[in-house]
């Protein structure tokens, strides 16, 4: 079909519901969504999230999200590998085993259309090329599923997807090539975690050193006041708050995991990465003891916003995790805890914000969506899963820290 | 010694109990530098800070986080027979005190105003955030009492904090510099619930005592037998404002402890 016809479908297609209307009248009018209790909140992106899996009709892959102009996305296996985890824990959460069938399910995609060379196939739908990112991230899904499960044949997924990393991997630890836009990328942290959890669950100590030698280059790229460079999808642009979170979750996990001065330097790193956030975060704000205003889309390397118009919403949800996570890790501390809880809580009210329970559309009840404003540049007028993932996880994080 | 007074609310009760303080210890207050707005002004300055849905979620939680307890402020002024509802104005008409009226306190104004009456203690009444201009005109510094231990809890909602971290509520006095709440310490005073304290009844015994440990301090400067701790720098830990679940849970702790 030609471009201008598409695009002509796309805006008849945006006009055509009232349920996208009412959300743009929403932000137009600066009007967030009632927040209820976190169970209510949690309840609906799990549903939504179930859906996503139903509509995409490929067995167990989840649909990438819900796009105004273009209704459910194909199936994404990146996002389907990092919410396997997401339905184990909801499933835990609730007692029913309908979520881990679910991921069971997820899980079994995954390996049909993992590649012969182990690798994870890149972006929506069925593509041809693997990418690390990708990969790292079905990783955790497999490992979560081998855990639960304690099938072997999710554990062999998840090798044959590592050694694929290994066998990519720059000698300074670094991925360049199957990398978005063949750059290196410190975000890449969040792939040295699974490569250690394959680690502990083979016992194969050279995932392990993979992981350390990614993480010493990670390392590396970070300022004196805990930025790290190449947080960004591009070398031109300044980083999103998404990209920024799993650079500091991807660090924070692996300095869990790993012993020495690696270890160390990556935990004190996403520590101070994430204090700097919190920072940026709670001293934006009218008077002190007012409600702050959203994280901004995008960072610079001195933590100063390079647009103030918009909130990154998936973003959000990451960032209030990583508080949530460092709450529960340093729980024995009360005061350092509750610090980083009061400030998660605070955040993730503002993605409940951007929360409809009660729309009648299915793709967004229940939904987050990209941005806030809902038309602004990150994902623009899309609900993408992986915004409800880490806002489900956040709020199951909030039980634990609490 | 020159002392003076900010403030920026036209109904001040803490800014009442201080000059009754001062006044017992005879240290009259020299002049109240007062931005304040009247009513008119304060509802527009809600608006603007919170916004219409963030001054009713506001009014709604106070509304119900209101609980019935002891009420130390109104018994406290019976038995001084003060009345902490009246205009500042009229306080300082009966006690005889200069207002020096400022469209705002970070104005050029305000801190020319502090510097020509001469003062050698300004005291934080109320004002918010002060620019450094204003610091520098008393001779001795702005004084400030800060609902907490420091240097251990900069920051907002501190006596919440107290509470809900389970250290010794109370109220530091110390000199405004140009970090949050790192300036240098005059003095620690412990604050120690009362049996059947709610969290407001607590921040109302945090006020008595905020206008009476200034007072004493101010009394001490005057006399020569005031003694200095160092403060903390901007990058020690700041508390920010409590989510509401986190009060939630201080309201807990402090029913928790007295029971």
């Amino acid at each position: 079909m030609p471009a201008f016809l598409s695009r002509i479908l796309g805006m008849l297609r945006i006009a055509a519901s009232a349920g996208h209307w009412r959300v743009v009248l929403r932000d137009l009018l600066h009007r967030g969504e009632p927040l209820h209790e976190d169970e209510a909140h949690l309840r609906a992106a799990m549903d939504w999230l179930a859906r996503t899996q139903d509509v995409a009709g490929c067995g167990g892959g989840l649909s990438a999200g819900y796009s105004f102009r273009r209704g459910w996305l194909p199936p994404y296996p990146e996002t389907t590998g990092y919410i396997i985890p997401t339905f184990l824990r909801y499933g835990e959460h609730t007692g029913d085993d309908g979520w881990i069938q679910r991921a069971v399910r997820a899980g079994d995609w995954e390996s049909e259309i993992q590649l012969a060379d182990g690798g994870v196939r890149g972006g929506q739908g069925i593509n041809t090329e693997p990418v690390v990112f990708n990969t790292g991230q079905v990783i955790l899904g497999w490992c979560a599923l081998h855990r639960t499960t304690g099938h072997d044949k999710y554990l062999e997924s998840a090798t044959r997807a590592a050694d694929w990393l290994l066998q990519v991997q720059d000698r300074d630890g670094a991925w360049r090539q199957n990398t978005y836009e063949d750059t290196p990328h410190t975000y890449h942290s969040r792939v040295a975690w699974p490569l250690l959890e394959v680690a502990a669950a083979t016992g194969e100590a050279r995932y392990r050193s993979a992981a350390a030698a990614n993480l010493d280059w990670v390392i590396a790229q970070a300022r004196p006041n805990g930025w790290v460079e190449s947080m960004s999808f591009r070398c031109a642009d300044d980083p999103y708050t998404h990209t920024i979170a799993y650079t500091y979750r991807g660090l924070l996990e692996c300095g869990l995991q790993l012993q020495g001065d690696t270890g160390v330097s990556a935990m004190q790193l996403a520590q101070l990465g994430a204090d700097r956030l919190l920072r940026r975060y709670e001293l934006n704000k009218p008077d002190p003891h007012a409600e702050p205003w959203p994280l901004p889309a995008t960072l610079n390397s001195r933590w100063q916003p390079s647009d103030e118009g918009s909130s990154c919403v998936p973003g959000n949800a990451q960032i209030a995790l990583l508080w949530l996570r460092l709450a529960v890790i340093t729980a024995q501390d009360q005061a350092a805890s509750l610090r980083w809880t009061n400030s998660a809580l605070k955040l993730l009210d503002q993605v409940k914000a951007t929360q409809s329970l009660h729309s009648r559309h299915d793709g967004i009840r229940g939904g987050v969506p990209g941005s806030s404003p809902v038309w602004s540049w990150y994902l623009r007028l899309t609900y993408p899963n992986w915004a409800a993932k880490f806002f489900a996880d956040a709020l199951m994080e909030t039980e634990a820290a609490l | 010694m020159i002392i003076g007074l900010t403030s920026a609310a036209r109904v001040n009760p803490y800014a009442t109990l201080l000059i009754d303080e001062l006044q017992r210890r005879q240290l009259p207050v020299g002049f109240v530098l007062s931005a304040e707005r009247g009513h008119a002004g304060d509802v527009w300055e809600r608006l603007k800070r919170r916004g219409v849905a963030g001054t009713l979620r506001a009014l709604r939680r106070r509304a119900a986080g209101a609980t019935k307890g002891p009420q130390p402020l109104v018994r406290w002024a019976a038995q001084r027979e003060l009345d902490l509802s009246l205009p500042l104005v009229q306080i300082c008409e009966r006690a005889g005190i200069e207002r020096l009226l400022v469209k705002s306190l970070s104005t050029s104004a305000a801190a020319d105003a502090v510097f020509h009456q001469g003062t050698e203690v300004l005291i934080n009444a109320g004002g918010g955030l002060f620019r450094k201009r204003l610091l520098k005109a008393p001779s001795r510094g702005l004084l400030n009492a800060h609902m907490a231990r420091l240097p251990d809890l900069r920051g907002v909602d501190v006596l919440e904090w107290s509470v809900l971290l389970g250290v010794q509520p109370g109220i530091t006095v110390h000199w405004i510099d140009g970090g949050v709440d790192t300036g240098a310490i005059l003095g620690f005073e412990p604050l120690s619930p009362a049996p059947d304290d709610t969290l407001e009844s607590l921040r109302e015994r945090a006020v008595l005592l905020s206008a009476t440990a200034v007072a004493d301090q101010v009394a001490r400067l005057a006399c020569g037998e005031a003694t200095e701790l160092p403060g903390t720098s901007d990058m020690a830990p700041q508390y920010f404002a409590l989510h509401p679940r986190l009060t939630d849970l201080a309201a807990a702790r402090l029913a928790a402890r007295i029971d």
